[in-house]
């Protein structure tokens, strides 16, 4: 039935959105046989059906281009050399195509050529629709416009969550959803106005969550699943600067515990096997259904003189949500490099995080690289297709465990970027994609680092302005301390 | 004196803007830096003086002619960075001068993020030469990138756009190769090593460098620190970083002979600064008038102490 629709309908379809934008094919030219040279390169990627169009450019210089997209007697032409793919037509190729073929046709003086065509291949997984992240200059001390802001990945909206001209140009950061609830979401501000902000739904509680039993102020979240506990870490951060080391700057814990707080009761607990004195214990994650928790840990060292020693296994421990109780025991998971950012996939088979020679601040290490464990035998997965010479960091896992979003400093090797790439079941990645922009040249001209990619089902609804009226105008509740 | 070359030659795109000293000091016309350099009595202006030190050092008379104007300790040489981000590009232009080239790169960094709208381009300019200098190209080149959207800056980011990933081209440039040369082969963290350790760290990587064996000196004169200035002698003395002494440290090294006997002899201190010296001496605390003496070292620790 759907075939016989698709034949009837489309060529009626290739002709609207070509006679639309008014765009031809030259009809004269001659086939090279090599790629166009495109930024961003999205040739022989894999994408979400519903992914907002991948507009790119060419990078040689062209006074006139055509792309055409075709696949199933559908064709879409765009004028070049920067493509801006009218989006009802990405949407007519991503739904009813598998592989879509895009060719590209310059003007050579005053002929035309016509370059191999490359592949989008379009997987039927959806992507959740948003991705949650923070906008901030990869600098050293200094900050300037700071922001939480979620992208709609369907289209190219992005709106601000918070934005720190509204809470006195502090910083903020650290933000975490339950589950990819978007109705659920903590995040920290620092300095004026600092507190821990939990969203519930369109409600905004502010936390004072310093305890005389804790190191620091809550840092690095992950919500419990069932969004009841959030498990942190409390860290004494410092950094300093490197005067030829590429990798300008080193971010260290001298000391590190891990706690969980209970959202109801506003008291935070531990473990002596989450706070001993001579390890570092940090970045805590729960597993998919809640029973364990994972955490990085390594011995403790005199800092900052033995940063470069500093090695984190991941480790865990289990979890009772009923009771609120953990294990009385601690499993070593991995324990190669220095391993951090334990995020296990929400169908609870792989276990992605992020391997550094050394430390747990890995966007400022050359040599990041995403890692995963198959849970369910052990392995370590092959993670070429998606790791790069630059670092490669901080990810987070669609609803679906098909697809996975994170940071990386490939393109400029400063300017933290997005990328998403495909998972199948058996844990093979596809070559992954440039958040998709309107404007191909966007990425070149922003001079913000994209912090901590969250997938999010739906779009955080807490208003702005609720938040910052909460951040400057609630003194907040202290949290408590549970022996 | 060594022939020193213009170093920061980054900002010359930006003179229309500015008036006055700013003009003068955006051109890089250190003469021009010197002669309207204006003592302004009582107030101590940090940033001010530190664009004359700055204006000596390029010239390559910071140790020669310090001391001919009112100094302020070593605030006055290297001022203290203020949180609003208004002297950070001063300071990136100082640790550039000094060789310091992540310092440097770092305070461009901090200054750019903190203009008030846009970007500083200066500061770009500046972070265009660190990256090439460390061979960040790709980042080097999204700053060149944008500095070419502007038609002020255009004509100087296309100029640097033969260095990209072109190492042989930034050694035939005399500052890039230069500045290269002053990068110490040995990491060191700002938590390892002061100011005065760097400093010394890139005198023994590019001892050629003139700013930074001038300014490491004159910056213990400033804070009279004379047990690390005589380790310094010590050090490098003789050397080719240092192979003799200028004015304001043969000045320095005449007092360190008050606490051993002909120390002067052994640095190469003529006699007649020593002359002078002890001539100061003997005044000292007579009623006679001191002003002959006033362009020297010895007259601006007196003045410090008597403060």
């Amino acid at each position: 039935m759907i075939h016989r629709l698709k034949t009837i309908l489309l060529p009626a379809l290739a002709l609207c959105i070509t006679a639309a934008c008014s765009v031809k094919i030259p009809s004269s030219y001659t086939q090279v046989d090599e790629l166009p040279h495109i930024y961003p390169d999205i040739a022989k990627t894999t994408v979400p059906v519903n992914i907002a169009p991948l507009n790119f450019k060419l990078t040689d210089a062209v006074e006139k281009a055509v792309l055409s997209l075709e696949c199933e007697g559908i064709q879409v032409l765009v004028k070049g050399p920067s493509f801006d793919i009218p989006s009802d037509g990405w949407k007519d190729l991503t739904s009813l195509c598998r592989d879509i073929s895009a060719r590209v046709y310059v003007q050579d003086g005053k002929s035309w050529k016509a370059y191999s065509a490359f592949t989008i291949h379009v997987s039927p997984d959806p992507i959740d629709p948003y991705v949650t992240y923070r906008l901030i200059e990869p600098g050293y001390e200094t900050w300037n416009g700071i922001g939480l802001y979620q992208r709609c990945l369907e289209d190219f909206t992005q709106t601000a969550i918070i934005e720190n001209s509204k809470t006195g140009t502090n910083c903020m950061n650290c933000h975490s959803f339950a589950d990819r609830n978007p109705e659920k979401m903590v995040f920290h501000m620092r300095g004026q106005n600092g507190g821990t902000y939990i969203i519930d739904r369109d409600k905004v509680e502010k936390l004072n969550t310093k305890t005389p039993q804790t190191i620091s102020a809550l840092v690095y979240p992950q919500w419990h699943p069932d969004g009841r506990y959030i498990a942190f870490s409390v860290n004494d951060i410092s950094q300093v600067f490197h005067s030829t080391d590429r990798n300008r700057i080193e971010v260290y814990d001298s000391m590190s515990d891990v706690v969980i707080y209970d959202v109801e009761r506003h008291e935070v607990m531990s473990s002596p096997l989450l706070m001993s004195e001579d390890r570092f214990e940090t970045y805590p994650s729960f597993s998919h259904d809640g029973m364990k928790l994972y955490f990085c840990t390594s011995p403790a060292r005199q800092m900052p003189e033995e940063f470069k020693s500093v090695r984190y296994s991941i480790c865990s421990i289990d979890f009772d949500p009923e009771t609120a109780t953990l294990g009385a025991k601690v499993d070593t998971l991995y324990s190669h490099g220095s391993a951090v950012f334990p995020r296990v996939s929400p169908d609870g088979r792989f276990m992605m995080f992020t391997e550094t020679a050394y430390g747990c601040f890995p966007i400022w290490h050359k040599d990041a690289e995403l890692r995963m464990i198959d849970l369910s035998d052990g392995a370590i997965c092959d993670m070429s297709c998606i790791n790069s010479p630059d670092v490669d960091s901080y990810h987070s896992w669609s609803s679906s465990s098909r697809w996975v979003i994170f940071s990386s400093r490939r393109e400029d090797g400063l300017y933290t970027r997005l990328y998403i790439s495909h998972m199948d079941k058996d844990g093979n990645f596809t070559k992954p994609f440039m958040l998709p922009q309107r404007d191909p040249d966007f990425s070149i001209g922003f001079f913000k680092s994209f912090n901590i990619p969250e997938f999010t089902r739906g779009k955080v609804v807490a208003q702005e302005d609720a938040i910052a009226r909460c951040a400057v105008g609630d003194k907040g509740t202290d949290i408590r301390w549970k022996d | 004196m060594r022939k020193t070359f213009t170093i920061i030659s980054t900002a010359a795109v930006l003179i229309s803007s500015c008036s006055g000293p700013d003009r003068a000091f955006m051109a890089e016309d250190w003469d021009r830096v010197i002669a309207e350099y204006a003592d302004d009595g009582e107030n101590v202006y940090y940033d001010r003086i530190a664009r004359l030190n700055l204006a000596l050092a390029q010239k390559g008379e910071l140790a020669e002619k310090a001391f001919s104007y009112t100094q302020a300790g070593s605030a006055g040489l290297l001022p203290e960075w203020s949180p609003d981000g208004e002297n950070g590009a001063l300071l990136s232009d100082i640790y550039f001068a000094m060789g310091y080239v992540s310092l440097s790169q770092r305070m461009a960094f901090e200054t750019d993020v903190l203009a008030p709208e846009g970007h500083n381009p200066a500061m770009l300019a500046r972070l265009v030469q660190t990256n090439l200098i460390f061979g960040a190209y790709k980042v080097a080149e999204k700053y060149i990138i944008e500095l070419e959207k502007d038609p002020a800056t255009r004509a100087w980011a296309q100029s640097q756009r033969r260095f990209l990933s072109n190492d042989a081209a930034i050694e035939n440039d005399p500052l890039l190769s230069s500045m290269r040369r002053c990068i110490p082969e040995e990491n060191f963290t700002s938590g390892e090593l002061g100011l005065t350790d760097a400093l010394r760290a890139i005198i023994k990587t590019n001892p050629k460098h003139r700013q930074a064996i001038e300014y490491l000196g004159t910056l213990y004169l400033l804070d009279m620190d004379f047990e690390a200035f005589r380790a310094f002698l010590d050090e490098f003395y003789g050397t080719e970083a240092l192979p003799e002494l200028p004015r304001a440290f043969s000045e320095a090294a005449c007092m360190l002979s008050e606490m051993e006997h002909g120390y002067w002899k052994t640095v190469g201190v003529s006699q007649e600064t020593y002359r002078n010296f002890r001539d100061f001496v003997k005044r000292l605390g007579t009623g006679l008038s001191m002003d002959r003496f006033e362009d020297t070292y010895f007259y601006y620790v007196m003045r410090a102490n008597s403060q």
